[in-house]
């Protein structure tokens, strides 16, 4: 796999991106964009990008603004909001310039599949660019997801005018104020507001990938949240005694990827029927020689930092 | 709208839901022992019998099978360490390996372990459960006091160190044989401002070159609670220059003042164990729930269970499928805590005392491998 870094500018910024091609493939492979869940890097996505580069497919995947990574914002700033206009704009410059021939396609990973569900709701000509949505471990009901993060649920408290502004989401700190409104404003919070965003889909093919043992979502809510989606075809599985952090569990991760490369292979028609799965010693590999870019981009930035305020 | 029922595509297997999913694995409980952990090691023991031809000759030369393992799990064979210095002990084809792993070879001849996907998956979820669960790290970078895997190649410390790169940045800071010291004080200081927790890694001795630079050039690094020192590998060739642990602990908070002496752990793994063996904040080295340990009385070559009975450490890991890890070390060591642990939690924990020497030691390994291998 031969990756190309190079950064995409945005409302927010700059996207830092990686593009993932096979050594000896061509041009006309099709594009599958890769959207990070929250606090994760593109980096996170190297086993299931490697996965798909084997098997036939350029992948472009990206760190969020506002998140880890090293695109343009602090987490502390993340939003809901600041994911969605990420994938609008990676998604635009895709079509742009490398798609090819080829419609797109997008694996989104926990909260990214809930900013992926809006971007397409607010979009009604996303068919026109995006053939299928691979939603695994996809965050349905906001409010839930993050009251079983933290523990309870704060939303009320912060509409009713307490701030709890920087603290605790997971790893890292985020603004829980700036979160919550934003979240409330503009229609990410409720388990109504995905069933309303499902509804307004258009692209032809959605799939969506549970986790039985998943401590974040409930699973009656993403059946019910999938029932509601009207793509033409559409198929909703479950792996049993997996949890929420997928890939964490290589064994998870696994059966994710290889179903998806199977249904991305199928939907484009690839002609061989035979699943090429990296080794482990590979995806480190590839992991070693990412890590070394990132730090690099990263210790660049810190000394230019440094020179500033000197 | 109507509701179907996802369609199921696979399924974890218990050993991979403790491993890589249960923050409480390297605590079992004993009732988790005498479930779960029993059955873990009789599949893994099916495994081994069934697929190894030379462990399986090893069982059957003792009179050992399948409802042995079935009646009391805790009585599998174990080989000795070094039997893999001479014999490729594969559970799978030849074609499954995906790395070979040697050990340092500081006694002389090395140990080659073969691990295929599955195994190399789940000695990497051992290292990440650690480090979530019995650390409790969320952010971190680790600098190694050691080389990168590009420089001891096949070596297991070294490529233990690159494994970990999956879960954090690692940096090396031994290059072409050089202790790069001054840039390791440089990064700790800027590291320390980027993320949670620094770790530095690395065997004591490489500890002790960095203490003696840090002291001979007058510099204490302030690193709050942010630090965590681990050392891994012992003392191996540098036995002579060893100190103990609390001497080691004095020195590094003298070095690093503000430290939490619970921030200094010690891990214990070899090439030949498929599992890192992690100290809790207690200084206790807990086993998961898919490794059991006892000792063999270098005496009376009785297995002893009990806690504070010192021997030849021996360990069950039913984690590798690519070799039995059913193994007895060159270590002397004894079972320290059964659920009594002064940090409170539950499950069994191990004391690695030090290597034993030629004569006393391999009464038992040299005895099995003479008459049954």
């Amino acid at each position: 796999m031969k990756t190309s870094y190079f950064q995409i500018p945005g409302p927010q910024g700059h996207i830092w991106c990686a593009y993932d091609q096979a050594e000896e493939q061509g041009q006309e492979s099709p594009l599958i964009i890769i959207a990070p869940g929250y606090e994760k890097t593109a980096r996170h996505s190297i086993a299931l990008a490697l996965y798909l580069v084997l098997n036939g497919f350029h992948v472009l995947r990206f760190d969020a603004s506002n998140c880890t990574g090293l695109s343009s914002g602090e987490i502390e700033n993340f939003t809901l909001s600041s994911l969605t206009r990420d994938i609008e704009t990676v998604v635009d410059y895709a079509s742009k310039f490398l798609s090819g021939s080829h419609l797109i396609s997008v694996v989104s990973l926990s909260l990214s599949s809930r900013c992926l569900v809006k971007y397409l709701a607010r979009h009604p000509d996303a068919y026109t660019k995006l053939l299928a949505c691979l939603s695994i471990v996809g965050v349905c009901d906001v409010e839930y997801t993050s009251s079983q993060i933290l523990g309870a649920n704060y939303f009320a408290d912060i509409f009713a005018g307490q701030r709890f502004g920087v603290r605790k989401f997971l790893a890292y700190n985020i603004n829980w104020d700036n979160f919550a409104f934003d979240a409330k404003d503009y229609g990410y919070l409720s388990f109504d507001t995905a069933i309303a965003d499902a509804k307004r889909v258009s692209i032809p093919y959605f799939i969506s990938i549970m986790a039985e043992q998943d401590e974040w979502n409930l699973s009656r809510q993403q059946q019910t949240f999938f029932s509601y989606v009207p793509s033409a075809h559409k198929e909703q599985t479950i792996i049993e005694g997996a949890s929420h952090q997928i890939w964490k569990n290589p064994r998870s991760a696994e059966i994710a990827l290889v179903y998806c490369v199977k249904y991305l292979r199928n939907l484009y028609t690839h002609p061989s029927l035979e699943i090429i799965r990296p080794d482990m010693t590979d995806i480190i590999e590839a992991n070693r020689h990412e890590r070394r870019f990132i730090m690099e981009s990263t210790l660049k930035q810190y000394y230019r930092s440094l020179e500033v305020t000197a | 709208m109507a509701v179907q029922n996802p369609l199921v595509i696979g399924a974890i297997p218990p050993i991979e839901i403790g491993i890589y999913q249960e923050p409480s694995a390297f605590f079992p409980s004993s009732v988790e022992r005498d479930s779960r952990q029993q059955k873990l090691l009789v599949e893994a023991f099916y495994l081994h019998y069934d697929q190894n031809e030379i462990y399986r000759k090893y069982c059957r030369a003792i009179g050992y099978g399948l409802r042995a393992a079935e009646m009391n799990p805790y009585t599998i064979p174990v080989v000795p360490s070094t039997i893999f210095k001479r014999l490729s002990v594969r559970t799978m084809s030849k074609e499954a390996t995906v790395k070979r792993c040697i050990s340092s070879g500081t006694q002389g001849s090395i140990s080659v372990i073969e691990r295929d996907n599955t195994t190399l998956e789940r000695f990497l979820g051992s290292v990440q459960n650690t480090s979530d669960n019995v650390y409790g790290v969320e952010d971190a970078v680790i600098l190694n006091l050691g080389p990168g895997v590009e420089e001891a190649k096949d070596i297991w410390f070294s490529y233990v160190m690159s494994v970990s790169d999956v879960l954090y940045p690692t940096l090396d800071y031994v290059a072409n044989g050089v202790f790069k010291l001054a840039q390791l004080v440089d990064d700790i200081k800027m590291f320390k401002a980027r993320y949670q927790d620094v770790f530095l890694i690395g065997a004591p001795p490489m500890f002790m070159e960095f203490y003696h630079y840090l002291d001979d050039n007058h510099i204490k690094l302030d690193c709050g609670a942010q630090l965590f020192i681990v050392t891994g590998g012992g003392w191996k060739k540098h036995e002579s220059e060893s100190i103990n642990r609390t001497a080691f602990n004095d020195l590094t908070e003298s070095l690093f003042p503000g430290i939490d002496r619970s921030r200094i752990r010690d891990n214990f793994n070899m090439v030949e164990l498929n599992t890192v063996i992690p100290e809790c904040e207690c200084g206790s080295k807990h086993l998961p729930v898919w490794v059991d340990a006892f000792v063999y009385d270098l005496d009376t070559f009785d297995r002893v269970g009990k806690a504070n009975q010192p021997g030849l450490l021996c360990f069950l890991d039913a984690s590798p499928t690519s070799y039995p890890g059913f193994i007895m070390t060159g270590d002397l060591g004894q079972i320290s805590y059964i659920d009594n642990c002064p940090c409170g939690k539950s499950g069994k924990c191990i004391e690695v005392i030090r290597r034993v020497n030629t004569i006393e030691s391999r009464g038992c390994a040299l005895k099995i491998e003479r008459d049954y291998l």
